[in-house]
């Protein structure tokens, strides 16, 4: 909405408030986002939704300083640590499940890695092109949907929104010892899938 | 492998260990040293076993790598993933319009 000050022309509003091309060139990121998070669509699409809503009552705050998009996954952020926050400090059971796979079976019994059969196999990465690589990313998404999604809320608030570790314990109701154990083993579970599903490369050759 | 082998390799990671930790101990400090600074003479032990072993040398290459591969996921740059479903896109625009959009 423009309209003339007595200073002269009008002036843009930054960016333009413009909720439906918001919602047409953002959405499917918004969601995708969203649904990486929460795992339930009905609830991504609700997250999507109070993110929009709350990008219309803030846009004077907006100061151009970020694109449109990376400002809109910003406040999707808060709304997705504030659902976070009032599912509070359940405990999943399931999780355990997980929790005890330290994946023993790929160590000797000195605890090192039993071999090259078990042991990190070299990726073929090809450099940075990787990491944006459609099928890349579609098995990380595949990947990171088979953690515990606990575990994957930890996880994803550390790696993907960079939050400090005391932010991520206070809102997900978790203790720092129990953070650093779900995100060790995060990690290591998702390193083995992408190796087993996307990287497979050949046996690594003599050391 | 064969024996002798076999008890030589023993030999050597019972020193490793002793000297650097095991790899068991190393993939657990390697997550925690991304999220928080481990004393000094731990990250020296850490540095002595990457020297020798190539496995906790890769592990540490792909977990970085997984870090940064998340990271892009949230930039908002990447396509992969379902879209909005159209009967969600329609109602989100129909509440935005009754909350004062256009």
């Amino acid at each position: 909405m423009t309209h003339p000050t007595e200073n002269g022309p009008a002036k843009m509003p930054e960016p333009a408030v413009s909720p439906d091309t918001w919602l047409a060139e953002h959405g499917d990121c918004l969601y995708r986002t969203a649904l990486l998070r929460v795992r339930n669509p009905d609830i991504a699409a609700d997250l999507v939704q109070d993110a929009l809503l709350a990008a219309l009552r803030t846009t004077e705050k907006f100061a151009g300083r970020s694109s449109v998009r990376t400002w809109l996954l910003g406040i999707l952020k808060h709304k997705i640590c504030d659902h976070f926050r009032k599912l509070g400090r359940e405990t999943n059971f399931t999780d355990l499940a997980f929790f005890q796979d330290e994946q023993n079976d790929r160590f000797d019994d000195q605890n090192f890695w039993d071999g090259d059969e078990c042991g990190p196999r070299a990726w073929n990465t090809g450099g940075d092109e990787t990491l944006t690589r459609t099928e890349f990313l579609t098995a990380l998404h595949a990947c990171l949907g088979k953690l515990p999604e606990r575990v994957s809320a930890v996880f994803l608030m550390r790696e993907m929104d960079d939050e400090p570790c005391t932010t991520i314990c206070e809102t997900l109701g978790v203790s720092a010892s129990n953070l650093w154990v779900m995100l060790h083993r995060a990690r290591m579970a998702l390193r083995h899938c992408l190796e087993s599903t996307y990287f497979s490369p050949a046996p690594s050759p003599q050391k | 492998m064969s024996a002798k082998t076999s008890r030589i390799q023993s030999a050597i990671h019972r020193v490793l260990g002793w000297l650097a930790f095991s790899c068991h101990d190393m993939s657990r400090l390697s997550s925690q040293a991304a999220d928080t600074t481990l004393p000094r003479l731990t990250r020296v032990r850490m540095s002595v076993h990457w020297l020798i072993c190539k496995w906790c040398r890769r592990y540490r290459a792909q977990i970085a790598l997984l870090r940064g591969a998340c990271s892009q996921l949230g930039s908002g740059t990447s396509e992969a993933g379902p879209a909005l479903p159209p009967e969600a896109r329609e109602r989100i625009r129909k509440n935005l319009c009754d909350h004062g959009g256009h």
